[in-house]
C-alpha cells in the first residue's frame, strides 16, 4: 500500500512524439481526448469529494434548531472546539494514543520486516503470511480482541491458568490499555508492508560498504539500514497515524468511557446529540490534523538527502 | 559469522511470537463459532454447528449478505472504469492542476472515513436524499477510485508510452490506441485491483455506518451486534465474512507466488 499515498511521477511527462506546437499547450490541442478520459472522474472528485468536504467547512459556521441546519456565519461551533474542555481532553487524549499505538506497531513491525527483508528465504510467504490478516474484515479482527481480552477471554484465563493472576484482570477490556492493544493489532499490517518495503530496496551493496568500512552490526544499522528506511518509515507512519487518529469503531467497542477519541465526539454529534455545526467543526480539526502530519511526513522524508557515512 | 547466530536467533523468536500475536484472535474467533457453549468463554465445550444454522435461517443476515455484495459488485465495477481512465489521464496527459488532481483523489485514502463518512451524509441530507443502498454505493465508489487510480497509474508508469505510440503510427486514433493496446496490457492489474477493491467495500464500516439508511451491510451489522448484546451467531457470521475477505486474496497470492516460482531463473 506504500504506493497509494505517493504517485510518483508528478512531473509532466516528456513526449517526444508530440512538440507543443505553436504556442498552444499539448492539452489544449488533444482536449477531446482528455476529456473522455479524465472527464467522469473529474466530475465525480467534484461532487463527491471537494463539494461535501467544502460542506463540512461551510457547515461550521451554521447554527442548528437540533432539527435543520440554518444557514448562517457563526463562530461559536469553532469557538467552542478551542475553547471547550471536553474538546481539549479528548484531543490530547486522542494524540497520545494515537502516537502510542504508531510507536507500537513500529517497533514490533520494525524486526518483523528487517527478519524478512535480509534473512528469511521465502520471503514472499513470510510477507504473504503477515499480510493476509490485513485482509480480515476489520470488524472481525476488532471483535476478535474482545473475546481476547475479556473477563473470561483467552489472555485472563491464560494468565491464571499459569498462576501469574489469582483474579481475572477486569481492566483488560474497556479501557485505553485494550483500546491501544486492539489499535496496534488492526494496524500493524500496514506498518510492516511499509517498512519491508523499503528494506527490501536497499542496494545491498551499501550495507556490505559498510562493514568492508569495520561498522559494527549496531552502527551499521543506526547509520545505514535505519537512515536508508527513512522512506518506509514515513510511509508507515502516514497509514497509521491518521487511521488511528480518526478511528471512532475500535474506541467504541473496546475502549470504555476514559477510551472515547475524538471521532466518538464527532460520532455523538451526528448520531445523539443532533449539532451537526459543532460536529463539522470538529471534523474540521480532525482533517486538519491528518493533512499537517501528512505533510510533515512527506518534508521529513525529504528533509535531508540521506546521506550515508 | 558466528556473531550473527543470536541475533538471528533473537529475530527469529520474536517472528514467532509475533506470528501467534497475528493469527491468535483469529482463530479464536473460528473456533468459538463451532463451540456449544452459549458464552463465548475459554475453555471451549463441544462442537455444534447450531451458530452456522442460525446464520442460514436469519432474514436480516441474508439480507446483508446480499447488500455487502451488491455494493462491493457495483461499487468495483463503476470505480474500475472511472479510476483506469483518469489513471490514464494522468499517465498520457499534462493539463495545469494535474498534481492537484492527483491529491485530491487521494484525500479519501488519507482522511479518516468518519470525516468523509459525515462530510457526504451531511450533503446527502442537505440534498433531501434518503440514506440507501444508493447513497452507500457512491460512498464506496468515491474511495475506491482512489485504489484503482494508484494501482493503475503505477502499471502504466511501468509500461512507459512506447505501446500506445506504436499504435498511433500504425494509425490508431487516441481511444482506440488505449482501447486495443493499452487495455489488453491491464489485464492482471485491474484484475488485482478488483480484488483489493471488492474486500474493501465489502469491508468498509467507517464511511458506510453514515451512510447506511434501513438496510445493514455486513460489517455495520457486526458492528450494531457488538454494541446490543452478543450471541455465539456473531462469531458464526464473523467467520463467513471472514472467509469471504481472505479468499480473494489467497487465490491472488497464490497466483503471484506461482508467477515468483515459475520467472525465477534456476
Amino acid at each position: 500500500m506504500t504506493a497509494t499515498l505517493e504517485p510518483s511521477a508528478d512531473a509532466p511527462q516528456a513526449d517526444p512524439e508530440t512538440p507543443v506546437v505553436g504556442r498552444r499547450p499539448d492539452w489544449v490541442r488533444r482536449l477531446g481526448p482528455l476529456s473522455i478520459f479524465a472527464g467522469p472522474g473529474i466530475g465525480w472528485l467534484v461532487l463527491f469529494i471537494l463539494i461535501p468536504y467544502g460542506g463540512i467547512l461551510v457547515y461550521s459556521f451554521y447554527t442548528t434548531d437540533m432539527v435543520e441546519l440554518i444557514p448562517a456565519f457563526d463562530l461559536s461551533s469553532l469557538e467552542r472546539v478551542f475553547t471547550d474542555d471536553v474538546v481539549r481532553t479528548v484531543f490530547l487524549r486522542t494524540l497520545g494514543i494515537a502516537l502510542a499505538v504508531t510507536t507500537l506497531t513500529f517497533l514490533i513491525a520494525l524486526p518483523l520486516a528487517y527478519y524478512a527483508a535480509f534473512y528469511v528465504k521465502r520471503k514472499y510467504i513470510f510477507v504473504f503470511l503477515i499480510v493476509v490478516p490485513m485482509w480480515v474484515s476489520y470488524i472481525v479482527r476488532l471483535y476478535s480482541w474482545r473475546l481476547m481480552l475479556g473477563e473470561d477471554g483467552l489472555v485472563n484465563s491464560g494468565l491464571t491458568g499459569i498462576g501469574l493472576i489469582d483474579e481475572p484482570l477486569s481492566f483488560l477490556l474497556f479501557s485505553p490499555t485494550a483500546l491501544v492493544l486492539t489499535m496496534t493489532y488492526v494496524y500493524l499490517p500496514f506498518m510492516f508492508v511499509s517498512l519491508f518495503a523499503a528494506l527490501e530496496g536497499i542496494d545491498r551493496s551499501h550495507l556490505r560498504a559498510a562493514s568492508d568500512l569495520y561498522a559494527t552490526p549496531w552502527r551499521r544499522f543506526s547509520r545505514v539500514t535505519l537512515p536508508l528506511t527513512k522512506p518506509g518509515i514515513a510511509a508507515g507512519v502516514m497509514l497509521v497515524f491518521p487511521l488511528a487518529f480518526g478511528d471512532y469503531i475500535a474506541p467504541g467497542l473496546v475502549g470504555g468511557p476514559d477510551g472515547q477519541l475524538f471521532g466518538n465526539l464527532i460520532q455523538n454529534q451526528f448520531g445523539t446529540t443532533f449539532n451537526y455545526p459543532f460536529g463539522a467543526a470538529l471534523a474540521l480539526v480532525l482533517l486538519v490534523v491528518v493533512l499537517a502530519a501528512v505533510g510533515f511526513l512527506e518534508r521529513w522524508r525529504r528533509v535531508e538527502d540521506v546521506r550515508i557515512y | 559469522m558466528s556473531s550473527a547466530a543470536p541475533r538471528i536467533f533473537a529475530l527469529r523468536a520474536f517472528s514467532v511470537l509475533a506470528f501467534v500475536f497475528i493469527y491468535a484472535p483469529i482463530v479464536l474467533v473460528v473456533l468459538f463459532s463451532f463451540n456449544t457453549s452459549e458464552i463465548s468463554v475459554w475453555p471451549l465445550q463441544g462442537v455444534t454447528l447450531d451458530w452456522y444454522g442460525e446464520l442460514a435461517n436469519s432474514e436480516r443476515i441474508r439480507e446483508a449478505f446480499l447488500l455487502s455484495l451488491r455494493v462491493a459488485l457495483i461499487s468495483t465495477l463503476v470505480a474500475g472504469v472511472i479510476g483506469t481512465l483518469l489513471a490514464y489521464a494522468a499517465h498520457r496527459f499534462t493539463f495545469p492542476g494535474k498534481r492537484m488532481l492527483q491529491r485530491v483523489i487521494l484525500m479519501p485514502l488519507v482522511v479518516p472515513g468518519i470525516v468523509t463518512g459525515i462530510a457526504l451524509a451531511t450533503m446527502f441530507d442537505q440534498a433531501n436524499t434518503p440514506l440507501s443502498a444508493m447513497t452507500i454505493i457512491l460512498g464506496h465508489i468515491t474511495f475506491l477510485i482512489a485504489v484503482f487510480f494508484t494501482t493503475v497509474f503505477a502499471r502504466l508508469q511501468g509500461l512507459g508510452i512506447n505501446i500506445e505510440r506504436s499504435a498511433m503510427d500504425l494509425g490508431a486514433s487516441e481511444l482506440r490506441a488505449f482501447v486495443s493496446a493499452v487495455l489488453p496490457n491491464l489485464k492482471l492489474t485491474l484484475l488485482g485491483a478488483a480484488v483489493i477493491a471488492f474486500t474493501l467495500s465489502f469491508d468498509e464500516i467507517p464511511i458506510t455506518f453514515f451512510l447506511t439508511g434501513t438496510e445493514n451491510t455486513v460489517p455495520v451489522l457486526i458492528y450494531s451486534m457488538l454494541r446490543t448484546g452478543l450471541t455465539p451467531t456473531v462469531n458464526a457470521l464473523a467467520t463467513v465474512s471472514l472467509v469471504i475477505s481472505l479468499t480473494p486474496i489467497i487465490i491472488a497470492g497464490l497466483i503471484g507466488l506461482h508467477i515468483q516460482r515459475t520467472r525465477r531463473p534456476s
